[in-house]
């Protein structure tokens, strides 16, 4: 089943650059043109996060990841995953591959969707253009509203799954 | 060496069992940033309102892709033209939904987590919007209601010492150039027509004077841009300025200046009297 289902997206892909292609060609061409752009930016980071799966996969012990990042690990797990994701310099589209490790190795979902949610939310790398764009109130604001919004509603996850 | 043997394996089979998800979530990606533009979004949030702009605002940015980079300019850009702070945050909230990545999400995080993960996007969008108004509106202050009488009465005091104030500042700079103008060896009144305001000519005018020995006074705008024109465009303003010195020395030079900075703004001179 696993391995039919990137073939049934790659289908679904296909149509729906074919419909686009239909009708309009040149916003089909601009959106190849994007497809490409970010396929060179996201490969590279993505090569260095298969291997990190692969180093987590071997080397770190469940007891370790269980400890820090399950659900025992309570509101220090979901912090650690908050100020990780908050901290890190990470592209959206290798989250996840990363966060599936943790989980197979015992991080708990609450921890995860922590670590997810502040990852494409908050960025310490973001926030020069942010205060650039919005100001420092509005970027203060935000920041920090969405940090604990995410830690109230990651309390929640364990009720959740 | 057999450990590493042993990364490689797990990297490449996770590697290989997303790889054509990957490849067909680029492919998502890229077709709806052709085909939905935050431009459009834009637009439309710009159109709605109430509830309905939330209503907009909390679920729609969820199937956009870009980075955060990208979003800044455009949610500077709505802010301007008066999207509310609360529906930008929202906005922006609901921007991390990543709905092109779904298919990676599910992949590696399972059907259960990512569907919740995006519904609960929707509840969070709305109440940081709600939230960060609030904190930012008495943060930054917003314009206060206040009673129309108890305005009126306000408005009346600040007038009142507005007066007052310019009265003091006027007579002074009038004192001030009229010394200049009976002292000066050589003075040349000019009258001149176009966007003067918009163009910023009388600070322009004084950073000029400024590096040189010679002064502006007397500046005056006669006719103050108010009127528009049926068509929208604006008829230009007239004002007038005298150039004095106290040397002969260069003067051509400095009047040179002078025209070429109303020639590059457009400004024409209507005329040029040297008294």
């Amino acid at each position: 089943m696993n391995a039919y289902i990137g073939y049934i997206y790659l289908a679904t892909a296909a149509v729906l650059v074919f419909i686009s292609y239909i009708k309009d060609k040149n916003k089909t061409r601009k959106a190849l043109i994007t497809t490409g752009k970010v396929a060179l930016n996201v490969l590279p980071v993505l090569f260095f996060i298969f291997i990190l799966m692969g180093i987590i996969q071997i080397f770190v012990t469940k007891d370790l990841v269980a400890r820090w990042l399950g659900a025992s690990s309570g509101i220090w797990g979901i912090l650690i995953g908050e100020i990780v994701g908050a901290v890190a310099l990470i592209e959206p589209a290798a989250v996840f591959p990363f966060s599936g490790a943790l989980i197979a190795k015992g991080a708990s979902y609450a921890v995860i969707y922590a670590f997810a949610s502040t990852a494409v939310l908050i960025g310490m790398a973001t926030l020069p253009a942010e205060i650039a764009f919005m100001g420092k109130k509005f970027t203060i604001v935000r920041n920090i509203l969405s940090f604990v919004m995410i830690f109230l509603i990651a309390l929640l996850w364990r009720f959740i799954m | 060496m057999q450990k590493s043997i042993q990364v490689a394996t797990v990297a490449y089979k996770a590697f290989a069992n997303a790889f054509w998800i990957i490849i067909s979530v680029f492919f998502f990606i890229g077709l709806i940033q052709a085909w939905v533009t935050p431009e459009q979004m834009s637009r439309y949030l710009g159109k709605t309102a109430g509830w309905k702009r939330y209503a907009f605002a909390s679920t729609v940015p969820i199937f956009l892709g870009g980075s955060l980079f990208t979003m800044f300019p455009l949610t500077k850009s709505l802010k301007e033209k008066g999207a509310s702070n609360g529906a930008i945050l929202a906005f922006l909230t609901a921007w991390s939904g990543k709905a092109p990545l779904l298919p990676l999400e599910a992949q590696f995080l399972g059907w259960k987590f990512t569907i919740i993960r995006t519904l609960l996007i929707i509840p969070t969008a709305i109440v940081i919007g709600i939230l960060g108004e609030i904190i930012l509106d008495k943060w930054e202050g917003v314009p206060v209601k206040v009673d129309l009488e108890k305005m009126a009465e306000d408005e009346i005091l600040v007038a009142e010492s507005v007066v007052e104030e310019l009265d003091k500042e006027y007579n002074l700079v009038n004192m001030q150039s009229k010394k200049l103008v009976s002292e000066a060896k050589y003075r040349v009144e000019f009258t001149i027509l176009g966007d003067i305001l918009e163009k910023n000519i009388p600070v322009k005018l004084a950073e000029l004077a400024s590096q040189y020995d010679y002064d502006l006074v007397k500046f005056e705008v006669l006719a103050p841009q108010l009127n528009f024109s049926s068509d929208g465009k604006r008829f230009p303003s007239k004002a007038k300025f005298i150039l004095v010195t106290k040397s002969k020395e260069n003067v051509s030079e400095h009047l040179d200046k002078i025209r070429n900075l109303l020639n590059e703004n457009d400004i024409k001179i209507v005329s040029e009297r040297e008294f």
